[in-house]
C-alpha cells in the first residue's frame, strides 16, 4: 500500500504558543484514520492546515504523490480534500438540496440554476448512502443530527478523495452515530480516505483502521487499531512531568463540609450532579470539551437556570435563580472568556474592578468615588496587577493582567465561593503561577474554590479533589493519589 | 460631604471639556463660520435665540443619550413630543391653573410610552429600532385621534414665559431648565451606580449580566427617561409657539440622534456622555439656523444638514480610532 497523504515536519505557532512542532503524519489510500489526544494537543490545527484553513509555518505536504500547498479551503477542495466542520455551516432558510449544491449549482444553457437537476442528484446521493432526508425540507427545521447529515452530504457531493471529520459524532444520537459508521464504511468501499478526530474511544475502536496519538503539539505514535487497547492509548495520550509551579496541596482535609450540591439537573445539559467540598479543598472539574463542565459552573452562578437541585453553603441552603441571587449568596464567577464575558474592554481598570461590588460603596445610588479608588488601588496592589494607573483602559493590558482584573472584580463582593472557568487560558506561565498561589490562598482562608479546566496538568497540580464529567454526568470522583492523568482520561472518555 | 461637593464641581466642568474637546472645537469653528457668513450671528440677541432653540433639542437628547449609551435607540421621541404637545395645549387651554395638571399628564404619557418601548425591548426581545419605530407610529396615530386632526388649546402664560422670555436678554427659562437637567444627567452618568450600569450594559451585555447588573431595570429606566424628556419638550414647545401642531416633534428624532452622535457618543453604546451631546445639540441648531439665514431652500437645507452630520461623525470617528 502506498501513502496518499504525507505531512512532514509541520510547524505552526499561534502568537507565543507552539501549536505544532515537527509533526509527521501520513495516511494510506482507503483507510480510516483516527486522531486522538487531549484538548490542545494539536489535532484540529494539523487537519485545518491540511484543509487549507490555516497556513503552516514550515514543513511539507504531499498528496497523491505531488507536493501541495493550499492557501484556502477552496484550493484544498479542488485537489480532493474536504473537511466536515464541527460547527454547522448551513443556511437554515434554504432547502436540503439548495444547501448541498450551494455555489456549485448545475446550470442550464441560459445560466439559470437547474432545480430539477439539483434534486435528481441530491436524491441520488441520499439513496446511495441510504440517509433519511427529504431534499425539499428547509434545513432550519431539521434536528441537529439531520443537519449534520446534510453537512456531510454537502461534502460528499463534491466527490473528494480524502474526507476529514472533526468530532463528527459530537452532535449525534446513538442511532445516527451508527448511520455515520455505515456512511464511513460505504466511503471506504469506494476507496476514499477518511481522517477523523475523536474524543470517544468507542467510535475510534469501532471504525478506525489506524490511530495516531498527539500530545502537546507533537506526534507521539501511530498504531494499528487491532494491535492496541484503551489502556495503551491512554498511556500514550498522557504521561508528562508536573513542573513545580503549583503551591502545596492540603495535607489533610478536615471533616467539615462547607459546600454541597445535591441532585442538580438542567435538562439536556446536566443530570443528577451531587458533590461535597470540605474546608480548604480546591475542587477541580475535568473532562473533554463540551461535557457539561461550563454548564455546571453557570448553574452554580445563577446564569443557567436549573430544573432541580439544591446548594448548601456551610449546611445552609441557598436559593440561586439568577446572577444577582448568586452575588448575594457570595458566589463569584470567573468566566472562561475574559474578553467577551468578563471585561468591559473600553472602560478603565477602575470601572471594571468596581462594577460587581458597586452596591458596597454607594449612598442613595451615588458612588463614593474616594472609597472606590481606595478599594480598586488596594486590589491592584494585592493582586499585583500591572497597569499604569487605575484609569488605564483594560483593553491595553496583557492577557494575564486582564485576567487578574476579572478576578479582582469578583473578589470585590467578598465571595464565599469562587468559580473559575479555564482560569489560565492564554496567559503566561508566571501569571499562571501567581494565580495558582492566589487560588490556594483563597482556599486556605476559607473560601470555596471550584475550578473547571481542560488543562490536565493544572487540574492535577491544583486539585485536592477532582470530578470528571462525561455527557453531563459525573463519571469519576478522584482524591489524593487517585488523581492521575490515566484516571481522569478514563472518566473523560466514559470508561471509568 | 463638603469636600465631596467641591470634588464634583471641580471635576464636572473639566470633564465636559476634556471628554469632548473635539466637538467643542467644532462648535467654536462653526460659530466663527456663522459670524463670517452672517455678520451679527454672534450677537447676544441671536445667540440667545440659538440657545433657546437648542434647549428643546438638548432636553430630548438627554433621553436619547441614555438610550444610545445602553446600546439602544429611540425613534419614537418625535411622536411623543407631538402627542404631549397636543395634549398639554388642550389641557392648559391658556390658563396657568391648568399647567400643573398638564405637566403631570404629559409626564405620565411619556413614562407610559417609554415603558412600552422598554418592555418590548426587554421582554419581547424586539430590536429597539423596530420597537420604537412601531410605538412611535402608534403614538403619532393617537395624537391624530386625540386632536381629531385639528389641535385645540393654547399655551398658559407661565409656560409661554419659560419657553420664550429671555432673562437678561440671553437666557430663557427653558435654557435654565436644560442646564439643570443637563448637569443632573452628567452627574447621574458619572457618579451613580445607575450611570455606571448604563455604560456596562452598552459595553458588554454578557459581562454586565454576569456582574449582577439588572439589565431589565436599567433598560426600562432609560426608555422611560427618554419618554419623560420628550414629554417635557413637547410641553415647552407649546410655550414657544403659543399653540400646538401635529408635526411639532417631527424633526426631533433625527436631530436628537444626530446631536448625540455628533457629540461623540458611540452609536453602538458604551462610550461617550452628555457633555458632548450639549455641544451636539447646539451644533445641530446652529446648522439649521445658519442654513435658513443664507436662504437655502428646504430641500437644499436637508441635503446640506445630512452631509454636515456625516462629515462631523467622520472627523470624530477618525480621531477616536487614532486615540
Amino acid at each position: 500500500m502506498k501513502y496518499i497523504l504525507e505531512m512532514k515536519k509541520i510547524n505552526k505557532r499561534f502568537g507565543g504558543i507552539q501549536a505544532l512542532q515537527d509533526v509527521d503524519f501520513s495516511c494510506f489510500k482507503g483507510e480510516v484514520h483516527a486522531l486522538v489526544g487531549e484538548n490542545g494537543a494539536g489535532k484540529s490545527t494539523l487537519l485545518k492546515i491540511l484543509a487549507g484553513l490555516y497556513q503552516k509555518d514550515s514543513g511539507a505536504i504531499s498528496f497523491n504523490g505531488k507536493a501541495v500547498e493550499f492557501k484556502n479551503p477552496q484550493e484544498a477542495q479542488r485537489a480532493g480534500i474536504a473537511m466536515v466542520y464541527q460547527e454547522l455551516t448551513l443556511f437554515p432558510d434554504m432547502t436540503v438540496a439548495e444547501n448541498i449544491f450551494l455555489n456549485q449549482e448545475p446550470c442550464n444553457r441560459w445560466g439559470l440554476i437547474n432545480q430539477s437537476e439539483i434534486k435528481r442528484r441530491v436524491t441520488e446521493l441520499i439513496t446511495k448512502y441510504n440517509i433519511d432526508l427529504n431534499p425539499d425540507d428547509l434545513v432550519g427545521y431539521l434536528p441537529i443530527a439531520k443537519q449534520q447529515m446534510v453537512e456531510i452530504l454537502k461534502i460528499l457531493a463534491r466527490e473528494p478523495e480524502l474526507i476529514i471529520f472533526d468530532e463528527p459524532t459530537s452532535a449525534l444520537a446513538k442511532e445516527e452515530v451508527h448511520k455515520l459508521y455505515e456512511i464511513i464504511n460505504a466511503l471506504k468501499k469506494n476507496e476514499k480516505t477518511i481522517i477523523f478526530i475523536s474524543h470517544r474511544f468507542e467510535e475510534v475502536f469501532a471504525i478506525a483502521d489506524r490511530i495516531t496519538v498527539f500530545k502537546d503539539g507533537k506526534f507521539v505514535a501511530t498504531v494499528l487499531t487491532r494491535e492496541t487497547n484503551q489502556d495503551m492509548l491512554i498511556r500514550l495520550m498522557v504521561g508528562r512531568p508536573l513542573k513545580d509551579i503549583f503551591p502545596k496541596k492540603l495535607v489533610q482535609a478536615t471533616k467539615k463540609i462547607i459546600f454541597e450540591v445535591k441532585n442538580l439537573n438542567v435538562k439536556g445539559k446536566l443530570s443528577d450532579i451531587s458533590f461535597q467540598i470540605r474546608e480548604g479543598e480546591v475542587l477541580g472539574i475535568a473532562g473533554l470539551q463540551g461535557h457539561g463542565q461550563t454548564e455546571l459552573l453557570k448553574a452554580l452562578a445563577g446564569i443557567l437556570p436549573k430544573d432541580s437541585g439544591d446548594f448548601f453553603i456551610k449546611s445552609k441552603p441557598v436559593s440561586i435563580r439568577n446572577p444577582i441571587d448568586a452575588i448575594q449568596a457570595g458566589i463569584a464567577f470567573v468566566p472562561e472568556d475574559r474578553k467577551t464575558q468578563g471585561l468591559l474592554l473600553n472602560l478603565t481598570v477602575r470601572e471594571n474592578i468596581a462594577l460587581k461590588s458597586l452596591y458596597l460603596r454607594q449612598i442613595l445610588n451615588f458612588i463614593l468615588l474616594d472609597k472606590e479608588r481606595e478599594f480598586v488601588n488596594r486590589l491592584i496592589k494585592e493582586l499585583s496587577i500591572k497597569a499604569h494607573s487605575c484609569e488605564q483602559q483594560t483593553v491595553n493590558l496583557s492577557g494575564g493582567n486582564q485576567q487578574k482584573v476579572v478576578l479582582a472584580k469578583e473578589l470585590g463582593i467578598k465571595p464565599r465561593v469562587i468559580l473559575f472557568n479555564e482560569p489560565t487560558r492564554g496567559i503566561d506561565v508566571e501569571t499562571k503561577q501567581e494565580l495558582y498561589y492566589l487560588m490556594r490562598q483563597l482556599a486556605n482562608e476559607g473560601s470555596i474554590v471550584i475550578m473547571v479546566s481542560s488543562d490536565l496538568m493544572e487540574i492535577i497540580g491544583m486539585s485536592d479533589k477532582v470530578l470528571v464529567m462525561y455527557e453531563g454526568k459525573i463519571s469519576a470522583e478522584l482524591t489524593k493519589e487517585n488523581i492521575s492523568e490515566e484516571n481522569i482520561m478514563r472518566g473523560a472518555v466514559g470508561i471509568a | 460631604m463638603e469636600s465631596k461637593t467641591k470634588n464634583w464641581v471641580s471635576e464636572i466642568f473639566p470633564e465636559i471639556i476634556k471628554s469632548s474637546l473635539l466637538v467643542y472645537l467644532i462648535l467654536l469653528l462653526l460659530l466663527i463660520i456663522a459670524e463670517i457668513v452672517s455678520p451679527g450671528f454672534l450677537s447676544f440677541l441671536h445667540l440667545g435665540n440659538v440657545l433657546r432653540q437648542a434647549s428643546f433639542l438638548g432636553i430630548v437628547a438627554i433621553g436619547q443619550t441614555f438610550v444610545i449609551l445602553t446600546g439602544g435607540i429611540d425613534l419614537s421621541v418625535a411622536s411623543i413630543i407631538t402627542l404631549t404637545n397636543v395634549v398639554s395645549a388642550q389641557i392648559m387651554n391658556g390658563s396657568n391653573e391648568n399647567l400643573l395638571l398638564a405637566l403631570v399628564t404629559v409626564i405620565a404619557i411619556g413614562a407610559v410610552v417609554g415603558l412600552a418601548n422598554g418592555s418590548g425591548v426587554c421582554f419581547l426581545k424586539i430590536p429597539p429600532l423596530v420597537m420604537t419605530l412601531g410605538v412611535g407610529s402608534v403614538v403619532q396615530g393617537i395624537a391624530l385621534v386625540y386632536s381629531k386632526g385639528a389641535p385645540k388649546g393654547y399655551a398658559a402664560p407661565l409656560i409661554r414665559f419659560i419657553s420664550n422670555e429671555k432673562i437678561g436678554g440671553l437666557i430663557s427659562g427653558a435654557v435654565i431648565l436644560w442646564l439643570i437637567l443637563g448637569l443632573l444627567t452628567i452627574v447621574v452618568l458619572k457618579y451613580t451606580t445607575f450611570g455606571r450600569n448604563v455604560y456596562a450594559l452598552g459595553t458588554n451585555v454578557i459581562a454586565a449580566r454576569y456582574a449582577g447588573v439588572n439589565i431589565t431595570g436599567v433598560t426600562l429606566c432609560t426608555y422611560v427617561l427618554a419618554g419623560i424628556m420628550s414629554a417635557l419638550t413637547g410641553t415647552l414647545l407649546v410655550g414657544y409657539t403659543g399653540t400646538s401642531f401635529l408635526d411639532a416633534g417631527t424633526t426631533y428624532t433625527m436631530n436628537s440622534i444626530a446631536a448625540v452622535v455628533v457629540g461623540g457618543t458611540s452609536i453602538i453604546g458604551g462610550r461617550g456622555g452628555y457633555g458632548g451631546t450639549i455641544a451636539g445639540a447646539i451644533i445641530m441648531t446652529i446648522i439649521g439656523s445658519l442654513l435658513t439665514i443664507v436662504h437655502i431652500p428646504e430641500a437644499g437645507r436637508q441635503i446640506a444638514q445630512g452631509l454636515i452630520i456625516l462629515c462631523l461623525v467622520l472627523i470624530y470617528g477618525r480621531e477616536k480610532t487614532r486615540g
